[in-house]
């Protein structure tokens, strides 16, 4: 299966779960949306709980979400396991016309135990904003398979931030699936940090249903040691006059290994539709590697498509032009990775983040 | 925008010369389907040494092992037939080095296709190949003398056994991929080429691959070798099988027939035109006049024509010079017809006139409403009165003829239940039957049409059963003809109407009915009573036949539900204009002009498809540079899936151009290893999907050593629902310091049906390499093509100039002279892309 060729399945043993050695984390601390000034939220109407108690007081929302596959046949193993055995999922409902402009928070921490799936939904309501936080965590240092997946909806009109940030401890074997569906003229603003895990693997998809619907993707990779990441996109235009843009850069170091996969496909009656993809990868070390593979599916010919793809190491110019200002060698070469980054870090929309972030990046290299 | 170009005379007639096919005259054809029998067959008739013999069955074994791929176009891959296909086919015993050797029909073949002529205009050397074998190939003396190796691959294995053996498969192995293992399998031809050191060919090598045979696979095996700082340039020549068909006839007024609408074939079957072809023609034009004048019908020099010729099936007489229908019935109804190129024809030769097969009754036409059509058609005409809008149904008659009177009053009250109206003009000599009726007058106009010149039949007339058919022409023959007994008791019917429409459905009436009549134009005239009136004739078609007799121009043959109509006339014209021609969707592919079966122009295999699976290595040893051309323009119905890999070593450089224009599905993806410091690849790829084609193309680049570099260049356009694709692989091992790569895809999409698709795939090893790839998708530019018609030119000139201009980074690196044919199909491929 060309989806799975570059990363093995059996890293995950789901077949373990068979048997009766598996034990399944608890996403305990999860439980808390991380100093929420929640009461304001509670205000608006807007609902944060967990998806066990949600499936019970918004039925008749969530059922239809929760009963469909989210995923396509390729990921079907991974997300039968998640329906069956997810455990700590959360649930956000925003009403319709409600700004809820203080970002919500959700932290999948998973405890002890072999294998953690989690497992969240988020909806926002007609002409609605909000901004949202996944983060990964991982509580222990002990290996653990995680099969995550989650479900953005947007309606017409409304609007979404969405921060996924992957840190988990390097013994984790993550897999993590996002489909977010776009109604007519929604936004989504979507960016991704991965630099955790020994084995990653993620898909998002975004499905540009309504007319008019935009999205921007954005993801940082930082990559060290023998880590292994295999990301796939999916931007899917199935309404006219619909946008989407993507950008995706990586940074290899030491041993470290990037698949970057992006599907661009147009359909039929996706007329006027304009879509981006970029992908860049910064190679650090002799031993890093980077595969991309950037796919067009173009169905229609009202389109303006274009996807670009680079790999290599920092331009030696560039260094020797540093270094001859008088900075040394690694001074010149954080610097770059600096600048490397910075076009996404500029898209961040809160100042905090944006700084917290840079300064992430230059603690991992 | 015609083309105006010229300033070479080696493309001139392009186009024109692949309008024909050619009967198959082989000396060994291998059953259908594969198996070891056949593999073992052809190495035995090539006298192959042991070695070879093992690769074949070994690869055969890895062919029958090897799943289909699953990635790609699966459902049309899928579609291919292995065990429908002939794997082998000889149509010569041996390679000729003399083109006055070669087998006349070949070299006709060949000389339409100006090789010869290429060849002395511009190419070092020349190999054709025609089904499984080469049949030419010669390269030039002083290349032979510095040792340059320029052979057919059977005869560079039986000449240069060593080298064939020290490289053969080891750029690809049969391992590679089942269409890989198929070549080794079944190989036959394909050029083997070796540069020895430091030899430069400054001219290009040509080899020209041509299907002849139906159902036939072409499995040619090309190795080139370049030897140590040598440099050579290859150009394969994929000719399309009647891409550019001709017919100048005008009956079915084929240049407005449009693809799906149903016309006869040469068996009298109503089958579906599933293309139509068009090409600007200069040259003579063919006039075959029939025993019957008004069937003479014009075509090409080169279109096959259905037909007997005449000594197979004259009788033994002597002597009796004169008369030239001396021949035996008998023979002619157990010949077997050929396809006769129309230049070929001779003045008496006999021509298929087949019989419309289809019957269908259609019960709502009743025996009344034909008998009154037959009067409708001869003396009627049916109006709205101008001032009252009243409909109006008149037939007008002689006043004397109170018999036709009678009859038609009487069927137009059964039609009506409405009494016909007569009104007499004594003056005229003129008596009108008349009646008020809203159906009559539909049901004329919708059976017969309206207006004299114009007046034709509906197509449920003419698929009724021929005795009814007849009532039809009973009634009409009263209005229009005559009869007159003559002396030799027979009694001559003659018939004329201005309708040519109605004087060719009339013939077809007839044939329905066991009579072949003649048809004689007469020209219009101007004629001046003594009263000084001036009366302006038209044009007029006169059908007359004799009844009761047997045989009356033609004869008739039942058993093929056709009449055979000998030749008159041969007459020649030159013609400069637009010639057209039909694709048909079932066997035989062929049509009927003026009533006559003339072929389509293509190989008659349209229904079956064809199988070309090459397989293409070559080396470039240090310092070497090895450029290959393809420009590939199979007709639709062939499938393309070549592997073509280049090995280069140290500092070489390998070049592929590579067009693609034609075949239903091509998988083409050139590769280049750079497996010495400092090699360098190219690959440039234009991809042009019409409709109905998937081009599946793209390009590979492994770097393996320092220094190494590469470029993609690929563009394609899709149109009419045509799907370009590119696939590609840039794959960089660790060890492969500072090397570069650009890749850059552009892709234009004409309409919303059409499709294309992007796979890259880089795979970069270690931090020493530089990638880039871009790649993007679009219509054409609204703001280019504003501009340019802004400037004055039309709309469908500023897309051919835009589209020329977006092939042109692949364009501008060919040969001027393919520079030009490119540019000159495009245009033709272009052609109605706009409006």
């Amino acid at each position: 299966m060309e989806t799975w060729r570059r990363t093995n399945l059996e890293r995950w043993n789901l077949d373990q779960l068979e048997g009766s050695t598996h034990t399944i984390a608890d996403h305990r601390s999860s439980r808390s949306l991380d100093r929420q000034p929640v009461a304001d939220h509670h205000e608006n109407g807007v609902v944060l709980t967990d998806l066990e108690t949600a499936a019970r007081t918004h039925q008749a929302l969530l059922a239809p979400v929760l009963e469909e596959f989210w995923a396509g046949e390729d990921f079907r193993k991974m997300e039968l396991a998640n329906k069956a055995l997810w455990r700590g999922g959360k649930f956000i409902y925003v009403p319709d016309g409600v700004k809820a402009v203080v970002p919500v928070r959700l932290i999948c921490k998973s405890g002890e135990g072999n294998f953690s799936f989690s497992r969240n939904v988020v909806v926002v309501g007609e002409g609605s904003e909000v901004v949202v936080l996944e983060d990964h965590q991982s509580e222990t240092t002990e290996p653990q398979s995680s099969v995550a997946f989650s479900r953005l909806i947007l309606k017409s009109g409304a609007k979404a931030h969405f921060f996924y940030t992957q840190e988990l401890n390097a013994q984790t074997a993550h897999f993590w699936h996002q489909k977010c569906t776009l109604e007519r003229e929604a936004q989504l603003f979507h960016t991704s940090v991965i630099m955790g895990g020994g084995v990653h693997k993620s898909h998002l998809e975004v499905e540009l249903s309504g007319q008019g619907a935009r999205s921007e993707l954005f993801g940082i990779l930082l990559g060290k040691k023998e880590q292994h990441f295999d990301i796939g996109t999916y931007q899917h235009h199935l309404g006219d006059h619909t946008y989407s843009d993507l950008l995706f850069k990586s940074a290899l170091k030491d041993g470290a290994r990037s698949i970057y996969t992006g599907f661009i496909k147009v359909e039929k009656q996706a007329l006027e539709t304009n879509a981006y993809q970029a992908n860049h990868n910064l190679l650090l070390s002799e031993r890093a590697r980077a595969d991309s593979t950037p796919v067009l599916e173009i169905l229609t010919n009202a389109v303006h498509c274009k996807h670009g793809a680079t790999a290599g190491p920092l331009g030696s110019e560039e260094l020797f032009y540093l270094q001859s200002r008088g900075l040394s060698e690694p001074e010149a070469e954080k610097m770059l990775i600096g600048g490397f980054f910075e076009p996404i870090l500029r898209k961040l929309p809160m100042l905090e983040m944006r700084e917290r972030l840079a300064a992430r990046v230059a603690e991992a290299l | 925008m015609p083309y105006t170009g010229g300033f070479l005379d080696i493309g001139k007639d392009y186009q024109s010369k692949y309008g024909f096919s050619d009967p198959e005259k082989l000396i060994f054809k291998s059953k259908k389907g594969l198996d070891r029998e056949i593999v073992e067959q052809i190495s035995s008739i090539k006298n192959e040494p042991d070695w070879m013999r093992q690769i074949r069955l070994e690869a055969l074994e890895i062919f029958f092992k090897k799943p289909m791929p699953n990635w790609g176009d699966t459902e049309l891959m899928n579609a291919i037939q292995f065990g429908e296909i002939y794997y082998y086919l000889k149509s010569t015993d041996k390679t000729e080095k003399n083109w006055e050797d070669v087998p006349e029909a070949i070299k006709n073949t060949f000389e339409k296709l100006g090789i010869p002529e290429a060849e002395r205009k511009f190419l070092a050397g020349v190999t054709s190949q025609y089904d499984s074998e080469a049949v030419y190939h010669r390269v030039r003396e002083d290349l032979e003398k510095q040792g340059v190796i320029f052979l057919d691959m059977d005869s560079g294995l039986r000449q240069y056994p060593d080298l064939v053996k020290e490289y053969f498969g080891t750029v690809i192995p049969s391992m590679d991929n089942k269409f890989a293992a198929l070549n080794t399998a079944v190989w036959s031809g394909g050029s083997f080429i070796y540069v020895p050191k430091g030899v430069k060919v400054e001219l290009p090598l040509q080899a020209y691959f041509r299907i002849n045979a139906k159902n036939a696979g072409q499995f040619e095996r090309t190795l080139i070798i370049a030897d140590e700082g040598s440099s050579v340039h290859y150009i394969e020549g994929c000719l399309p099988e009647g891409e550019w068909v001709s017919l100048g006839d005008t009956f079915c007024a084929i240049d407005e027939v449009k693809p799906g609408t149903k016309a006869l074939n040469s068996l009298g079957v109503e089958a579906e035109v599933i293309a139509t072809r068009k090409r600007p023609y200069k040259g003579d034009l063919v006039k075959i006049v029939p025993v019957s004048v008004g069937n003479a019908f014009e075509l090409t020099p080169e279109h096959p024509v259905w037909a007997i010729r005449r000594p197979r099936v004259s009788r033994a007489r002597k002597n009796r010079s004169q008369n030239r229908w001396d021949v035996s019935v008998n023979k002619i109804l157990d010949a077997e017809p050929e396809w006769v190129p129309a230049s070929q024809l001779k003045v008496g030769d006999i021509l298929c006139f087949p019989v419309a097969a289809k019957t269908q009754d259609h019960l709502e036409i009743s025996d009344d409403l034909l008998q009154f059509l037959g009067y409708y058609l001869a003396e009627g005409s049916a109006f709205f009165n101008g001032k009252t809008q009243v409909p109006t149904v008149t037939l007008s008659f002689n006043i004397k003829e109170s018999d036709k009177i009678e009859e038609s009053k009487k069927l137009i009250h059964v039609l009506t239940g409405k009494k016909a109206g007569e009104f007499r003009v004594p003056e005229k000599h003129e008596s009108r039957v008349y009646v008020y009726s809203h159906e009559l007058l539909a049901l004329s106009w919708k059976y017969c049409g309206r207006h004299a010149a114009l007046k034709q039949l509906h197509r449920d007339v003419m698929e009724l059963p021929p005795q009814r058919q007849k009532l039809l022409f009973e009634t009409y023959l009263k209005g229009d003809g005559s009869r007159h007994l003559r002396e030799s008791g027979h009694t001559l019917v003659r018939c004329s109407t201005v309708s040519r429409t109605l004087a060719f459905q009339l013939q077809e009436i007839l044939a329905r009915n066991g009579i072949y009549a003649g048809m004689q134009v007469r020209k219009a005239f101007q004629e001046t009573m003594k009263t000084g009136r001036k009366i302006q004739h038209r044009e007029a078609y006169c059908l007359h036949f004799e009844e009761g007799r047997k045989v009356c121009q033609a004869w008739k043959d039942e058993k093929r539900n056709c009449f055979w109509v000998p030749i008159r006339a041969i007459k020649k014209r030159s013609y400069v204009g637009m010639v057209y021609n039909l694709e048909m969707k079932s066997a035989p592919n062929a049509y009927l002009a003026r009533g006559f079966a003339v072929h389509n122009c293509t190989a008659p295999n349209y229904a079956s498809d064809s199988l070309h699976s090459a397989v293409v290595e070559l080396v470039a040893r240090p310092g070497a540079h090895i450029r290959y051309t393809t420009i590939q323009n199979w007709s639709n119905n062939v499938f393309n899936l070549v592997t073509k890999r280049a090995v280069a070593h140290k500092d070489a450089i390998v070049e592929w151009l590579d067009g693609n224009l034609g075949s239903k599905l091509t998988m083409k993806f050139p590769c280049v290893y750079l497996v010495g410091e400092g090699a360098r690849g190219e690959i440039i790829s234009c991809a042009f999907a019409g409709k109905g084609q998937h081009q599946d193309a793209g390009a590979k680049l492994f770097f393996c050593a320092p220094h190494t570099s590469g470029t993609i260049l690929s563009k394609s356009i899709s149109k009419d629902g045509g799907r370009a694709s590119y696939r590609g692989l840039v794959k960089a091992y660790p060890g492969a310091t500072n090397a570069k790569v650009n890749i850059r895809c552009d892709a234009l999409l004409m309409d919303k049906e059409s499709r294309s698709d992007t796979y890259p795939t880089m795979e970069i090893d270690g931090r020493h390499i530089q990638v880039e790839h871009e790649a993007t998708v679009s219509k054409i530019g609204e703001e280019q093509l504003f501009y340019l018609m802004s400037r004055g030119l039309k709309e469908s000139e500023a897309v051919t100039l835009v589209v020329n201009g977006f092939f042109e980074a692949f364009t501008k690196e060919l040969p001027l002279e393919y520079a030009v044919e490119l540019n000159r199909l495009i245009q033709m491929e272009m052609e109605g892309a706009v409006g």
